[in-house]
């Protein structure tokens, strides 16, 4: 990291009095605000094409409830162990920042493996994208959705894993770069609880 | 030490810099090029529509046989220079312009910031631009050509035709990846970098119109991300996300699950495609607002108002889209909604034009090139806005959609518009960019030419509209017997178009030949103005200002009582 | 102020995760009842307040300035209107060509 590249740019670390925040935890509100438009863009198509349909197949009948639902404990488990994980980093008690770290990124493969196993079943059913509207919204639903999953257990093993060495240049900067992933993380759960509700239950 | 920093070599300086002032001279070459040749797109088109079936001299066997057989363009070719010209002006051409190159490069000068917060992701949103650009490009060599459905993609048609409409939906991801790391940049930099005194109120117009264009950027983006990953999954796939039930193709019933509606596309496309047009017209008018305030050597009248509409602006144009969508069968009450949405929407740009125009008076107006841009700018733009309202009502909507008038409408407020302002722009700030002037007359042999060429092109496509002369006629309305008496006018703008081609040589020659050869300025401040970016030598250094920038108050501070000068710098504690 | 507002209180961290845990079995038990309107209003409540108590405690929303989180509403607000516009469009517009089958 050039040096004088760090001195360029302030409030990288500490928040700037009048707003609030440090420039990261800002620009990661936005991003969030712009995939709250992404998928809620989505849930619009999906209300249209429902809403205006002759007939709706019975979700529940399609979809494996039980294991969405196991799926959305285990996402929100993830999403407290993240917590965990911030508040050992604050504690500056790295070994359990780890842990807990690797704790998340488990409980997200675990998600990520029972989605493929819904999928598995899906494809076995000769049930594809194509198949039928409902199908097609399920999976670009889900699917970008674990797209996401996917970019947040890179970037969480690339903080307990090699990104950790930036904690040695600076000890504050690396927490906030952990409390924003965590941010996303947070945000990861919200979209799984409404795509479950709206996909699974309605 | 002997040994070279690395960051120091040519590639890190000028090519893989995250300097915002090289990212934004990086985004202005790349755009301009791309203005170019989507210019270029329509002056081909241009034969066509005014020579129909006719062959093209001199050029019109380069496009190869599969093209234009014998130099006569083929109606799927015509379709496909239309869509690309429409698709490059907007997303390669002015938004990067406008947002990318002089957003890039004066938002962290006018607030007093060394640069942006991201610097890097600044860079990787260059870069991703230019991929995407290059995409775009590329698809001109497929085997089938580039996309042909028009820059708003709508389906069945899309979803259906061949594979140059696939690369669009790449290309169109890339920029819209691109344009989301930009406008996050610019917001936390606006909100976190502002130089200490300088408060929101303090910030200059154009800082204003490049926040309220990047939150529309942020959140209006996605949902035409959303539905060009259903339509990438209706070509790729098979799904039916814009495919009814029933549907028959070339005669024969698709072979789709059907349950989806076309109408989602354009609601889709639309909920961005009309933030999109804000986002073209508020950073010209920031441009406008600074050149204005610097030749008038007087303070921007109404400035509270201009905010206020300016952000007032941001909030409406979420929610008038669907003026686009007024002939597709909607129901009453909701048009009902987006005529007042849309009536509502004009006001603040109504306001924020008359606001320049009565800063005009009482001024000591300075008519140098960029004032001549901005001061065109003005009626043309403000002309182009009001042939927009029967637009935005629906009943004078249904004969005038998808006709001439509104091509005629948006090219007025983008061409002699926009792009003016951005013209003006070039002519304002390449004395801090470079340090040297460009050249006045050949600027005039610009300027003039290029003012009264844009009206004889796009007033008559008015009265054709009017006359119901549709859009994306490949033969110009040939065909249709009820339109030829206003065909005439297609040779008329052709050739305007033509000459009007030729009144560029002048800027490109300007252009290029005063960064080697024009005349050098002696001041860091050769406008005088008062704004910060013209506080750091010429041209800025990495890293921007020299000593630290304090703001004692705000940005239009001219001809102050008791003051020596016509102009107060922000950054100056006596005035 | 030496009190970091956004120190994690750990008892209160497990009562709102069973909180959670709760919600998604009772959403789950809700949709079994089959209800038509009141199912999906009830649904879409508990999601969102599911959503809410996600954003405002482990997002720590609740320690964001007040215009933030007025911002962030008045976002909600605006973006929920917006969702449901297809469904109140719908109900007026005319039906689908495949609906007149036989005309």
């Amino acid at each position: 990291m050039h040096d004088t590249e760090f001195e360029m740019v302030p409030y990288k670390i500490e928040a700037r009095e009048d707003t609030g925040l440090y420039n990261a935890k800002f620009a990661i509100w936005l991003f969030l605000a712009s995939e709250i438009m992404l998928f809620g863009s989505l849930f619009s198509a999906y209300i249209l094409l429902r809403v205006g349909s002759l007939s709706w197949p019975v979700q529940s009948e399609f979809l494996n409830v039980p294991i969405g639902a196991l799926n959305s404990v285990i996402l929100v488990t993830s999403s407290m162990f993240i917590i965990r994980a911030w508040s050992a980093l604050k504690a500056d008690d790295f070994k359990k920042f780890q842990k807990y770290m690797w704790l998340t990124i488990t409980f997200a493969i675990v998600f990520l493996c029972f989605k493929g196993v819904e999928y598995a079943q899906h494809f076995m059913h000769h049930e594809y994208p194509k198949t039928s509207v409902f199908l097609a919204l399920y999976f670009l639903l889900t699917g970008l959705h674990a797209l996401h999953i996917i970019g947040g257990i890179i970037v969480n093993i690339y903080y307990v894993g090699p990104g950790s060495r930036l904690r040695a240049i600076n000890k504050q900067w690396f927490i906030n770069r952990v409390e924003i992933a965590g941010l996303y993380w947070h945000f990861v759960d919200i979209v799984w609880i409404f795509l479950f509700s709206m996909l699974y239950l309605l | 030490m002997t040994q070279k920093n690395p960051m120091h070599s040519f590639l890190h300086k000028y090519v893989f810099s995250s300097d915002h002032k090289v990212i934004g001279i990086q985004y202005g070459l790349t755009s301009l090029f791309f203005l170019l040749f989507g210019f270029i797109l329509i002056m081909i088109m241009r034969w066509q529509l005014a020579y129909p079936g006719q062959p093209m001299p001199y050029a019109g066997n380069i496009f190869g046989e599969n093209n234009m057989p014998g130099g006569i363009m083929l109606p799927e070719f015509y379709n496909q220079l239309g869509a690309m010209h429409g698709t490059i002006m907007v997303f390669l051409g002015v938004v990067p312009l406008g947002f990318g190159a002089f957003g890039n490069y004066l938002v962290p000068l006018q607030i007093g910031a060394r640069d942006m917060a991201f610097p890097r992701l600044n860079m990787l949103s260059y870069w991703i631009f230019f991929v995407a650009g290059f995409l775009m490009l590329l698809s001109f060599f497929l085997p089938g050509g580039p996309t042909g459905n028009g820059w708003t993609a709508y389906p069945p048609l899309a979803d259906f035709a061949h594979d140059g409409q696939t690369i669009w939906l790449f290309g169109m991801f890339l920029i819209i990846i691109s344009s989301l790391f930009s406008s996050i940049n610019v917001i936390v930099t606006i909100f976190q970098l502002r130089a200490p005194g300088m408060s929101f109120d303090r910030l200059p117009f154009f800082v204003w119109g490049q926040l309220i264009t990047a939150f529309l950027l942020l959140l209006a983006f996605p949902p035409l991300e959303g539905a060009a990953f259903m339509q990438l999954m209706d070509r790729l796939l098979g799904t039916s996300f814009f495919l009814p039930s029933g549907l028959f193709v070339n005669g024969q019933v698709a072979n789709v699950s059907g349950g989806g509606n076309a109408l989602l596309w354009q609601h889709l496309f639309w909920f961005l495609g009309h933030p999109e047009v804000y986002v073209i017209i508020l950073p010209a008018l920031g441009i406008v607002t600074e050149i204005i305030a610097n030749n008038t050597r007087k303070n921007v009248s109404g400035f509270d108002y201009m905010k206020y509409s300016v952000i007032f602006l941001g909030f409406v144009s979420f929610i008038v889209w669907s003026h686009h969508t007024y002939l597709t069968g909607m129901g009453t009450n909701i048009t009902a909604f987006f005529q007042t949405t849309t009536m509502i929407v004009s006001i603040p740009s109504v306001i924020i034009i008359t606001a320049l125009f009565i800063t005009l008076w009482g001024g000591s107006i300075r008519f140098n090139l960029p004032m001549l841009f901005a001061l065109a700018f003005l009626p043309m733009f403000g002309f182009g806005g009001l042939t927009g309202l029967p637009l935005g009502l629906a009943a004078t909507d249904i004969p005038l959609h998808d006709t001439y008038y509104v091509i005629g409408h948006f090219h007025y407020v983008v061409a002699p518009g926009v792009i003016f302002a951005i013209f003006a722009g070039i002519y304002y700030w390449f004395p801090k960019m470079t340090g040297r002037k460009m050249n006045d007359f050949l600027g005039h042999l610009h300027f003039w030419p290029t003012l009264v060429c844009m009206n004889i092109v796009f007033f008559p496509m008015l009265i054709m509209g009017l006359e119901g002369v549709n859009r994306r006629l490949y033969d110009g309305g040939e065909t249709y017997v009820f339109m030829h008496n206003v065909l005439h006018w297609n040779v008329i703008i052709s050739w305007a178009a033509w000459i009007m081609a030729i009144a560029q040589i002048p800027f490109i020659i300007n252009f290029f030949g005063s960064i080697l050869k024009g005349e050098k300025v002696n001041s860091d401040n050769p406008w005088q103005s008062t704004t910060l970016e013209w506080a750091t030598p010429t041209p800025p250094p990495h890293g921007n200002f020299t000593k630290p920038i304090t703001v004692y108050r705000g940005p239009y501070a001219y001809s102050l009582e008791g003051s020596s000068k016509d102009y107060s710098p922000q950054n100056e504690k006596d005035i | 102020m030496e009190e970091n507002p956004n120190k994690i209180d750990f008892k209160r961290d497990i009562l709102i995760y069973l909180g959670m845990i709760s919600l998604t079995a009772l959403i789950v038990f809700i949709s079994h009842l089959k209800l038509k309107v009141l199912g999906t209003v009830l649904i879409v409540g508990i999601a969102s307040t599911e959503a809410v108590v996600v954003g405002y405690y482990f997002m720590h929303l609740m320690t964001k300035k007040k215009t933030i989180q007025l911002v962030l509403l008045l976002t909600v607000i605006v973006f929920l209107s917006l969702l449901f516009w297809p469904a109140w469009d719908i109900g007026y517009s005319p039906r689908p060509p495949s609906e007149y089958v036989g005309n």
